[in-house]
């Protein structure tokens, strides 16, 4: 059956163009250093490696895109930049990381489309196991496969840093939904330097995981678990 | 502020979890001399748009407006009597004539714009 192709024209309203003021100009042009810019890169790369771990095709093409895109996109309106709510790098990050786990969800939805995939809702329960189907409860159909890959990923990330206390308080902070600097800190009792230095182990365990995904994936199929 | 997220996913937990291990990498990064050049390629290519969003701020030029007709009696006069009456014009009119104007080489204006410009430098109310 071929799809079907709405050919009806809409009359979409009249946008004016993208127009920023002065203002906003200056505080891009004065924001968007060479310095910001390998910033970002550096940023897109390490989430990045997410979206490549989860299965999607990354490259430095896509890494630098994901660059390039946030900051054009900006300048021709595509997304909003209010600068004087925010710095324009938190305004380009944010944008990145919304992109990129965007990627890294569709990445985990469509890597395991087989031609013997169950097709049923019976079918597929009974392919989860206990763990997965309490997921499948508890956040939806639709987003199993990725709270699965993500209970996963943590998993193995605990799994890394066992034996680093600060590392581990660090990641159960997050895992209780606490996100900021200040609250990590408090929550785990960490100064300064020690949030730094365990956030920097924590890079690092991040990185040693995807080179470990990386070297699984150059196996030959008959040595991969 | 707190930003604390009550029941978060197993998706927002590793989104977070690689998002501060991302931060802790910006925080050491070491950049190559490739990584530099495309910085610098990017910027060129973002200053170009800059640029553009510069200009639309720019009023646009106010649209032509029709040359008003010739006077009648300006009409009239002869070419030689125009460029007189220029110059006794610019001349009169020191220092409020544009330079434009002043300094025009009239001789290679035909009759009939030597006869605007008098008209226009002429503050005698029109007929």
């Amino acid at each position: 059956m071929t799809e079907r192709v709405d050919t009806t024209e809409t009359t979409a309203p009249e946008v004016a163009p993208f127009q920023p003021s002065e203002e906003w100009i200056d505080a891009f042009t004065k924001q968007c250093t060479e310095a910001m810019r390998l910033d970002l890169r550096e940023y897109a790369k390490r989430r990045a490696r997410g979206v490549g771990r989860a299965g999607g095709h990354v490259d430095d093409g896509y890494v630098d895109d994901l660059v390039a895109d946030a900051l054009a996109d900006t300048l021709f309106g595509v997304v909003a930049w209010d600068h004087a709510a925010k710095p324009l790098y938190q305004h380009a990050e944010d944008t990145i990381r919304y992109r990129t786990r965007h990627d890294r969800k569709r990445a985990v939805r469509y890597q395991h489309k087989r031609i013997d995939a169950p097709s049923c809702a019976a079918e597929k329960q009974a392919t989860y196991g206990l763990v997965e189907a309490s997921l499948r409860q508890d956040h939806g159909d639709e987003t199993t496969e990725t709270a699965i890959f993500a209970s996963e990923v943590f998993a193995q990330v605990r799994e890394l840093a066992a034996g680093d206390t600060d590392v581990l308080a660090y990641l159960d902070a997050l895992a209780v939904g606490t996100y900021a600097r200040a609250d990590i800190m408090e929550t785990t009792n960490m100064s300064p330097r020690a949030f730094r230095n365990a956030r920097d182990r924590l890079g690092r365990l991040i990185e040693q995981l995807d080179q470990e995904v990386v070297a699984t994936a150059r196996q030959p199929r008959g040595v991969r678990a | 502020m707190s930003t604390k997220k009550t029941n978060p996913s197993p998706d927002d937990i590793l989104d977070e979890v690689s998002h501060h291990a991302a931060q802790a990498a910006v925080a050491r990064r070491k950049s190559t001399s490739q990584e530099r050049e495309w910085s610098r390629s990017l910027g060129v290519k973002l200053d170009a748009r800059l640029a553009e969003l510069r200009r639309n701020l720019t009023p646009a030029d106010p649209a032509p407006e029709a040359a008003k007709p010739i006077r009648p009696s300006t009409l009239a006069m002869a070419r030689d009597a125009v460029l007189a009456g220029i110059a006794k014009l610019i001349s009169s009119l020191e220092g409020e004539v544009e330079p434009g104007f002043a300094y025009r080489n009239h001789k290679r204006l035909s009759d009939d714009d030597l006869r605007r410009l008098y008209d226009l430098l002429d503050p005698t109310a029109r007929e």
